[in-house]
């Protein structure tokens, strides 16, 4: 259930390190920011839950293009740590901003859908994770559209394979970067109000909880693999619900991290990574 | 108010003494993410030697750096054959595996952590044993070890071929920063009397990576301690306001990344031109 979220963190996170080889630290941020903006248009705008996924996709896309603008493409000639840390440093300032004006306490989500469970067969869902997951499938076959079937994902397959020769055969980077950066950000904005609703609630520093995980199952499932990020999400959201569900749940941290080490010392490119190599 | 500006001057020195760890670990091109982790375990098994055992503090400051240098050449052994994020991302893991342990064992205080710690770290302590350390690393950079580790850092391939043990140069680096950080780790239990399971987790590690490249530390171990003390005090100065010295801080990071990305101190290469040359003198002809 969690993992289809935590799903489409870990494809934005994907998206942008397939085609600049950017780890962008800063997608949780964009996610909580969608979050709070689902937030207000609910409550402030009295729109319902898909007017505020809208909402929040299109805020989250255009911060993200900013963020693109303003803290990624400057850095990006300064070699790998460049980026990595302008976007830690971006993702201070989105939380302290977002802090200073909704107070640092969780804000309630008012309930999307209703809170009530959904009993089916031996599995208990509640409504708010089972729309969850069900956006997130839409969003993913969107994308999976995209990217597969469509000029434009022609060009981001082709920018992340190699940027110069893409650029020889006539794909503006330049644009798709910013494409690039734009559709992980309205993903992540969508991510970011379909996790606070299976919370509950919204807080300046949601991204901590969420994005570590998201950011370790897109290099289990191989940086810039996309069904990688995807299957490894799912896998981990699944380990944390077993976890749980076996009452290891103080140990949830150590059982899902010391999987992962072992995942990535046996197969170091990932699941379904090719070998990654820097500079 | 003195005593606080003492006691933060003291973190600042702490900080900078878990740098110079981060500093030959990105020598050897190895981006650890578990510098607090090591730090933590050194602080724990300082405290406890104190607390528990009564041991003097000399003896447990170095028992908490074995115990780092202990831990993170398992981890090492584990680890040794990744590369780059692949490693980043295997030693955070580490460090939220060792902070969720901690948290379990009742022992050592669980989740409200590990307290009650006489302060045996006197104001000077920190200061001390950065300058020992600092000796040891002006005279570690004209050592062979200090060219092997930078040989290996720069292409692991050509040192290979004039004979470096890289996997031991690589080896070396990472138990001497998990050294260091546990002698940070138990100087530090020592001063704010005690440590909670949190600290030990992916952030803390991230901010040493940060104070570091920040600094200029990747290439040379004053940029480590630098970066250390700005970035640690810096919120502190900016403490006027709650909020905003925390955006001002990403700020300045946002900023020292586009106009100097490699750091404060980093030597300019002959022929290589400053920012301000390259933005400004940009048309000017060749």
């Amino acid at each position: 259930m969690t993992g289809s979220v935590y799903a489409l963190v870990a494809v934005g996170f994907t998206l942008v390190f397939g085609t600049l080889k950017v780890v962008n630290m800063s997608h949780p941020e964009v996610c909580m920011v969608g979050a709070f903006t689902g937030l207000m248009v609910i409550v402030n705008l009295r729109g319902d839950f898909f007017v505020a996924l809208l909402g929040a996709m299109i805020v989250a896309a255009v911060l993200g293009v900013i963020i693109n603008f303003l803290a990624v493409r400057p850095t990006l000639k300064g070699g790998a740590h460049g980026p990595l840390l302008a976007t830690m440093g971006v993702s201070i300032i989105l939380q302290n901003v977002v802090a200073r004006i909704a107070g640092s306490n969780p804000v309630s989500l008012p309930s999307l859908l209703g809170r009530k469970a959904i009993h089916m067969g031996p599995f208990v869902f509640s409504a708010a994770s089972l729309i969850g997951l069900i956006v997130a499938i839409v969003l993913m076959g969107l994308l999976t559209y995209y990217i597969w079937r469509t000029k434009a994902g022609m060009a981001i397959r082709a920018t992340a394979e190699n940027p110069v020769i893409a650029e020889c055969l006539g794909v503006n980077t330049g644009v798709t970067f910013v494409v690039s950066f734009a559709v992980s950000s309205a993903l992540g904005g969508a991510a970011g109000l379909l996790i606070g609703g299976t919370y509950g609630f919204a807080w300046a520093f949601m991204g901590v909880r969420f994005g570590n995980i998201a950011m370790i199952s897109t290099i289990i499932g191989g940086l810039g693999s996309v069904p990688g990020a995807v299957v490894a999400s799912l896998g981990v959201g699944l380990i944390e619900t077993l976890a749980q569900a076996y009452g290891l749940g103080t140990y949830r941290e150590a059982i899902l991290y010391t999987v992962l080490i072992v995942i990535l010392v046996s197969r170091p490119a990932g699941l379904f990574g090719k070998t990654v190599t820097m500079e | 108010m003195f005593d606080y500006w003492i006691q933060e001057l003291d973190l600042a020195a702490i900080n900078a003494i878990v740098c110079l760890g981060v500093y030959l670990l990105s020598m050897t091109k190895q981006l650890s993410i578990a510098q607090a982790a090591f730090m933590g375990i050194g602080a724990y098994t300082a405290g406890v030697m104190t607390r528990e055992l009564g041991l003097p503090f000399a003896v447990a400051m170095l028992a908490g750096g074995i115990a780092g240098a202990l831990v993170s050449s398992l981890l090492a052994l584990v680890v040794s054959r990744l590369r780059v994020w692949i490693f980043a991302i295997s030693t955070l893991c580490f460090g939220e595996v060792t902070s969720n342990l901690l948290l379990n064992i009742p022992y050592l205080g669980g989740a409200q952590g590990f307290h009650a710690v006489a302060n045996f770290t006197r104001p000077w302590t920190p200061f001390l044993i950065l300058a020992i350390l600092t000796c040891g690393f002006v005279r570690f950079q004209r050592s062979r070890m200090y060219y092997a580790f930078l040989a290996t850092g720069d292409d692991e391939v050509a040192a290979q071929a004039v004979g470096i043990n890289t996997t031991m140069a690589r080896f070396m680096a990472f138990v001497i920063a998990g050294f260091v950080a546990g002698i940070g780790g138990g100087l530090q239990i020592h001063l704010l009397r005690g440590i909670e399971p949190d600290s030990l987790g992916f952030s803390n590690s991230f901010m040493f990576v940060i104070f570091a490249i920040v600094g200029g530390g990747e290439r040379n171990f004053w940029g480590a301690i630098v970066g250390a003390g700005i970035l640690t005090l810096l919120p502190e100065v900016l403490r006027f306001s709650s909020y905003e010295r925390y955006v001002l801080y990403g700020l300045i990071l946002v900023v020292m990344m586009i106009f100097r990305p490699r750091g404060l101190l980093w030597r300019v290469r002959l022929g290589e031109k400053s920012w301000l040359a390259n933005r400004f003198l940009r048309a000017s002809p060749e």
